[in-house]
């Protein structure tokens, strides 16, 4: 009878769900590894970030090369208005590991013809062109004193969802310390994306364009997780 | 006896509290295809439809409240705007292109002369932030329609909800003008076998079938394709069409082919509203430039008319007239919510 009321006990949803633990998925825009404020001036060129919010959805856990598991919890838009990080809290099993971590940066192109929507993808939330039809994946705007433009201003709005300039970018990062808390904080090291893009020459994007692509590739291989 | 009417009362403002809205079914003939709207998506009901058209009619749309789609959009014009070739918005100003017709937009997946736009949903930003039309942003509207004293009841009786969204504005729209259905013309008529064509009609169709079908094609009268017709570049605009927003070279000058139906109530015509008379577009495409390669595939063969010829053409195009669609009291602007509304604030 006592083993019976054990395995009871082991086996029933309470269980269960005490089993399962969150953690916590971030992502921070970094200057030489410091997390960055928004205004605030940074290096040489006094590069102060004034807008950066993005579009991520379709993460994927995996454990060696095998896909454990994957969140479908549709889009997240992240939007650093307010906070030096952002991002959100997953659930998942205690024993559940990863040593690797995909996501898409952008929306999909199903999602870019399926008409108004909710939540995240509301066009209230300035992530939609109007004058065409589009979400901006990837929006940063700020200001940088090498900038050739009025008031030294730079204005990036990435997006696009048709070829030849479909910006949507997959994104795969290897975890090779994963923390027993099992948080990932996913780096967007700002300084590395300056150094491979010319103000001089690009400063302005905002419609989908070879050159938006280009540096949607570009943001794509900045990005790593901290303290890896 | 008094625990039986408490029962009832109670009954009844339970049930009352779970009246689904009406649901409203597209109602077309059956020799229209089906419709490219994914209705499953935004199930049309009266309170959206009746949301979606106070909304159309209400200037609160613009900056300065000045400006809403019916300026544009006439109801008595087919949901054009006669007399303007290009569109007139706030602080009178002037766009580059011909507001166009607003009828059967179920049928269509693509939006504005250029193709700009992928959806019918998504079509109202387009406007509303244009600094030449209304100049306004759809977070804005969101917090004014919110502060009125008329909008989150509205919302609430056709979202079940007070709380205005962004999607919520523009899918209300959208059932609105998913109702401009244009289906009764003469031509109409003539298809359901109720009325028959006049020699003239009959003559003027064949030619019309002959020369006009392909891009024009029945029973909506466009393909909704885009094409170049062989206008020359207004070069006060500098119009390149889809290329405006594809960049491939071979969009280059290709414009959406409008409806012809309601084209008494819908002129001038093209896209910057260059010809005010049939007449006008008639002419054109006889004396089209066939030197032009660039000239959509259909036009490359000339297209020879008789003046009795183009008068017949003429004859058919106006059997294409839907006068109860233009005069439909259900599309006009919605006194009973409105004006409602300038009382309330």
């Amino acid at each position: 009878m006592k083993l019976f009321f054990t395995l009871l006990t082991l086996f029933s949803p309470h269980f269960l769900i005490a089993q399962t633990s969150s953690f916590f998925i971030s992502f921070t825009p970094t200057y030489n590894g410091v997390p960055m404020e928004l205004e605030k001036a940074y290096g040489s060129d006094s590069l102060k970030i004034e807008t950066l919010k993005f579009y991520i959805s379709d993460i994927s856990f995996f454990n060696q090369e095998q896909q454990w598991f994957k969140f479908q919890d549709g889009y997240q838009l992240l939007d650093f208005s307010n906070e030096l990080k952002t991002g959100k809290s997953y659930g998942a099993p205690s024993y559940f590991s990863y040593s690797h971590i995909e996501f898409d940066l952008g929306v999909d192109s199903l999602t870019n013809v399926s008409g108004a929507m909710e939540g995240p993808l509301d066009p209230m939330n300035g992530m939609y062109w109007t004058w065409q039809s589009g979400y901006i994946n990837f929006k940063l705007e700020g200001t940088a004193a090498n900038c050739p433009t009025r008031k030294n201003e730079f204005t990036f709005h990435l997006g696009g969802y048709q070829a030849p300039y479909a910006g949507k970018q997959r994104i795969s990062l290897p975890i090779e310390n994963l923390p027993s808390t099992r948080d990932i904080e996913i780096e967007i090291p700002i300084d590395e994306l300056f150094q491979k893009i010319n103000l001089n020459d690009n400063n302005e994007i905002m419609s989908p364009c070879a050159t938006s692509v280009e540096m949607a590739k570009i943001l794509a291989s900045v990005l790593k997780i901290k303290n890896n | 006896m008094k625990l039986k009417l408490i029962c009832i009362i109670v009954l009844t403002g339970f049930i009352s509290s779970f009246v689904v809205d009406e649901m409203v079914e597209l109602v077309y003939p059956s020799y229209f295809p089906s419709p490219a709207y994914n209705f499953s998506n935004n199930q049309l009901t009266k309170s959206k439809i009746e949301l979606g058209r106070a909304l159309f009619y209400d200037p609160i749309l613009s900056k300065d409240n000045s400006i809403s789609c019916a300026s544009c959009h006439s109801p008595f014009n087919a949901f054009a705007h006669t007399d303007h070739d290009l569109s007139h918005g706030i602080d009178d100003q002037k766009g580059t292109r011909n507001a166009p017709a607003l009828f059967n937009l179920a049928w269509q997946s693509s939006f504005m002369w250029d193709g700009a736009i992928n959806h019918l949903d998504m079509q109202a930003l387009a406007p509303i932030a244009h600094p030449k039309e209304m100049n306004e942003t759809i977070e804005n509207v969101v917090k004014k329609l919110q502060t009125t004293s008329l909008y989150p009841d509205l919302f609430k009786d056709a979202c079940g909800d007070s709380k205005i969204t962004g999607s919520k504005i523009l899918k209300a729209l959208s059932q609105f003008q998913l109702t401009l259905v244009s289906a009764n013309s003469k031509y109409d008529q003539m298809k359901m076998g109720e009325i028959e064509f006049s020699e003239q009609e009959k003559n003027g169709y064949q030619l019309f079938q002959k020369n006009c079908n392909s891009c024009h094609t029945e029973p909506l009268f466009s393909s909704f394709e885009f094409a170049n017709n062989g206008l020359s570049v207004d070069t006060t605009l500098n119009d390149f069409g889809k290329f405006t927003i594809t960049k491939i070279v071979s969009d280059s000058l290709l414009f959406k082919i409008p409806s012809l139906r309601n084209l008494s109530f819908s002129y001038p015509y093209m896209h910057d509203g260059r010809f005010k008379k049939l007449n006008d577009v008639l002419k054109h495409y006889t004396q089209l430039d066939h030197k032009n390669k660039l000239l959509t595939k259909p036009l490359q063969n000339p297209i020879e008319l008789t003046s009795n010829e183009k008068t017949d053409l003429i004859a058919f195009l106006l059997t294409l007239d839907d006068q109860s669609f233009v005069f439909d009291k259900k599309h006009r602007f919605p006194r009973n919510i409105l004006l409602q509304n300038t009382n309330k604030n």
